[in-house]
């Protein structure tokens, strides 16, 4: 054995990876026989009583492959293990009631003090999405490291928002860290890695993402988080249980309004109801967590004098929201070609965007 | 003795002579039939000798030969039955010696010597015409086809004994009057009119720029827009099919057997809409006798496929290359055919699979990456081939009851037609016709961008990150704007109106 990992951090790896062992069953272990190497060399009936059958069976298998397959394995997958209680294990992951008793990471250990668990659903909607990676990003511009589960959805865009923001930003995985779910994201999670992120995992190597997984999964997210921001959920869903998590844990939660009859927006608006703080942009998140002093001045949509009639005329229909195509004819009173070049001479210069289903929006920064 | 008769095959929509001998002489009854006849023309023996019977004439006794010539010609269909029952008659001697080399004969008989109607009476009709023959006799029911062929005596017959009467001289049929191709565009009715489509200023718009430069078109909007409506007013609003236009069209539907029997020369332009479970034979064309597809049936005229991305890739890949070159070749082991397939393609399609992604009205409960795995059905190399893109917004309701009626088709046609003919004299020596099939060299010599507009053009293509291919369609789409103004030169605004009608892949295809 060479001396990357020591032989008790290859024993914790070894009882970490055990398929089936309960985070109570381990708790016992480690209380009763002190240290991973005494199990290993120890792994008899006693164990057997308190792993349980399944987990016992598991861990003799895995005695008999020998810790050199362990060791392979971490260097296969070019991941590390932090244990509770050593240095590189996040602090406040280790402060609440049932933490990890060992990690599994890819990339740089995840100990950060600023730092922002931006949840939501797997469903959202162009708004949910811009804004969790506009506060993603803003927040990771501010030296705030971003957590999320990279899932599809609102974990995505919180991701790519916080790289983009030259930030930190760490993954919680709900399956074992060989793999990547969903798939899609294989090449964003090279790219968390390559930016100085970190992917972790509790679970064992080859385990699939199950659905039991995730929301044991979701206490390390917000555990390890200072703060939880939840962008948009449905009324059950796993964004409730790790703002439910959140609070358990005494941290603060954040949630961003959306449409009242929309039914992303039904976690959040609940959450809001309960006493969860309000955010509308990562200035909030800054000042209540008094990681900033001042608001900075909000910029003004400026009406330039350089538009033409034409575009003035547009410019001032959709000052209050998005307008489609139509209504914006009837607004405007313009044919339909001019309207058209003219919204095209707008977009192009960067005062209005055109949305799904032929709308048009002005661009605010 | 030996009797001929002449008839056409069909190869495409091309008829290439064949002649029909006969051959009898005594000896014990043997039939054989030479000359590469598929199954339907091996089975004639039985349908030409019941006719023969039931018309009053015998069947022949001792060793009977038909050969259908050229011999190494595949022979298909049942267009034969009538020259091979008239050559019989003669070899018989039941009927008097004569020439029928200048007549051309077509029909397939009935056991009682009706004679059905054909598929390819146009191309046979024309193609004889060609080769200077002067009268055909063909079944009633395919007369209408082939009335406004000139200097052709088309003698329209119901039975067998009508046909042979008609070339004894006994009993002369009276040949068809023609009708000029005047007679027929004065006839024309707008099945679809644009006038009944409510509200959609936008989409009309986009419609009619798609029809004056001839260019394909894909709309994207939700369930209930009205996208089929709009599709179905293009044919309306496109220029008046040309006579030559007009025969092209009529023979590929002849071919294809999907004239309805009686119906005249085609003059509404055609619109498919094959159904997405399409396969691609169907839409291209094949099958073992080499059939002509859907968008061969659609030339001249508009290919519309509802719900783009439920069709097959593999059928969709295989629309490329014809829709670029204006014609397909299907290659079969014994077939190599050509038909045109010079249309417009028109595609709609939703904006997400549960159909509501953007809509005003209902919340869309697709999440992104749903909509990306649908979007990305849709190929593409394939969206390149498309020049328009536009979003087609759901009407509201009061626009529908309450609104006055948008112009009617033959209003916009006009347009269409002056830009059309701005672009006929622009092409004239290019050997195109419309905007929408300039190459790069047409572009460069003849579109005529003013600095202004090069202008705008290049700051889009720097914001959508567009391709070569996506800058040429741009330029096309804004030739047909100026076009439709009316402009020489391509204007800043027709330009800035043209990036609009390309900015959809960039929305919702690069996310």
């Amino acid at each position: 054995m060479d001396g990357k990992f020591t032989r008790e951090t290859l024993c914790r790896a070894w009882l970490q990876n055990a398929e089936g062992l309960s985070w109570r069953a381990q708790e016992t272990l480690l209380a009763y026989f002190g240290s991973g190497e005494v199990i290993f060399d120890l792994l008899g009936g006693t164990m057997l009583a308190i792993a349980g059958e399944k987990a016992y069976k598991s861990l003799v298998n895995s005695k008999n492959e020998g810790l050199e397959r362990i060791e392979q394995r971490l260097l296969e997958n070019d991941a590390q293990l932090v244990v509770r209680g050593t240095s590189g294990y996040p602090y406040l992951l280790e402060q609440i009631n049932d933490p990890p008793h060992a990690l599994f990471i890819k990339g740089l250990p995840a100990d950060d003090e600023k730092s922002v668990a931006i949840v939501g659903s797997r469903r959202e909607t162009r708004y949910g999405r811009t804004q969790a990676y506009n506060i993603a990003k803003e927040l990771a511009q501010h030296g705030v490291t971003i957590v999320s589960g990279l899932a599809r959805g609102i974990d995505t865009a919180a991701h790519e928002g916080a790289l983009a923001g030259g930030g930190r930003t760490v993954a919680v995985l709900g399956n074992g860290i060989d793999q990547i779910y969903p798939p899609e994201n294989t090449e964003l999670a090279r790219r968390i890695v390559d930016q100085g992120g970190a992917i972790i995992s509790e679970f064992p190597f080859g385990s699939a993402p199950l659905a039991h997984h995730f929301p044991i999964r979701n206490r390390i997210i917000s555990g390890i988080s200072a703060a939880t921001l939840l962008v948009e959920g449905h009324a059950r869903s796993g964004t409730m249980i790790t703002a439910g998590y959140a609070a358990e844990q005494g941290r603060e939660v954040f949630a961003l309004p959306g449409m009242v009859d929309a039914p992303g927006s039904a976690a959040p608006l609940r959450l809001l109801r309960e006493g969860a703080n309000i955010c509308t942009c990562a200035q909030d998140i800054l000042l209540d967590m008094r990681w900033e002093g001042e608001r900075k001045s909000e910029e003004k949509v400026q009406v330039s004098s350089s538009f033409t009639p034409e575009q003035q005329v547009i410019v001032s229909a959709l000052a209050n929201e998005q307008k489609y195509f139509e209504e914006l004819i009837t607004l405007t009173g313009l044919s339909p070609e001019v309207l058209t070049g003219e919204l095209a001479m707008l977009e192009l210069d960067g005062v209005v965007e055109s949305r799904a289903g032929r709308a048009y929006a002005l661009l605010t920064k | 003795m030996l009797a001929r008769t002449k008839c056409f095959a069909l190869q495409g929509i091309e008829g290439v002579p064949v002649t029909v001998e006969a051959f009898v002489s005594g000896g014990q009854f043997v039939f054989s039939m030479v000359g590469l006849p598929d199954a339907a023309v091996r089975e004639s023996r039985e349908r030409v000798f019941a006719a023969l019977k039931n018309n009053g004439f015998t069947t022949p006794t001792g060793h009977v030969t038909v050969n259908l010539s050229p011999a190494d010609l595949k022979k298909e269909g049942a267009a034969f039955d009538l020259p091979i029952a008239v050559a019989i008659a003669i070899a018989t001697r039941q009927v008097k010696p004569m020439d029928t080399s200048g007549i051309l004969l077509m029909g397939e008989l009935a056991l009682d010597g009706r004679l059905v109607p054909v598929r390819g009476a146009l191309s046979m009709v024309i193609a004889a015409h060609e080769h200077g023959m002067r009268e055909v006799i063909l079944p009633a029911e395919n007369a209408a086809e082939v009335q406004a062929v000139q200097g052709m005596l088309v003698y329209p017959a119901h039975t067998l004994y009508e046909a042979i009467m008609h070339l004894t001289g006994a009993a002369p049929l009276l040949a068809q009057e023609q009708k000029s191709y005047q007679e027929y565009r004065d006839q024309r009715q707008i099945s679809y009119d644009l006038s009944s489509v409510r509200g959609q200023a936008g989409a009309r718009r986009a419609l009619e720029v798609a029809a004056a430069g001839g260019h394909n078109m894909l709309m994207v909007g939700v369930p209930g827009s009205g996208k089929t409506m709009l599709a179905r007013c293009l044919p309306g609003i496109l220029p008046q099919m040309t006579l030559e236009e007009a025969f092209e069209t009529t023979r590929i539907h002849s071919v294809a057997g999907m004239l309805t029997p009686g119906s005249g020369l085609m003059t509404e332009r055609p619109f498919r809409t094959p159904h997405h479970s399409a396969s691609m034979p169907s839409l291209i064309g094949g099958g073992a006798n080499a059939a002509p597809g859907e968008i061969s049936l659609a030339h001249n005229g508009v290919l519309f496929l509802d719900e783009l991305p439920e069709y097959s890739r593999v059928a969709l890949e295989a629309l490329r290359q014809p829709l670029e070159d204006g014609v397909c070749t299907i290659t079969r082991v014994r077939a190599h055919t050509q038909y045109l397939s010079r249309c417009m393609l028109v595609a709609s399609m939703n904006p997400c699979p549960c159909g509501y992604y953007g809509s005003a009205v209902r919340q869309c409960r697709c999440g992104s990456h749903e909509i990306k795995r649908y979007l990305d059905r849709v190929s593409g190399p394939l969206l390149d081939r498309i020049d328009l893109h536009i979003e087609v917004d759901a009407v509201p309701l009061e626009e529908i009851t309450d609104s006055k009626k948008g112009e009617d088709s033959a209003t916009v046609r006009q347009r269409v037609e002056k830009a059309r003919a701005l672009q006929l004299k622009r092409f004239e020596h290019a050997g195109i016709t419309c905007n929408a099939q300039m190459n790069n060299k047409h572009i460069e010599e003849l579109a005529m961008v003013s600095s202004q507009a090069n202008a705008v053009l290049s700051k889009a293509m720097e914001k959508y990150q567009l391709s070569m291919r996506g800058y040429m369609r741009m330029i096309k789409v804004a030739r047909t704007i100026s076009d439709l103004r009316g402009e020489e030169e391509i204007s800043a605004a027709a330009m800035a109106e043209a990036i609009q009608y390309r900015t959809l892949d960039a929305k919702y295809w690069s996310r």
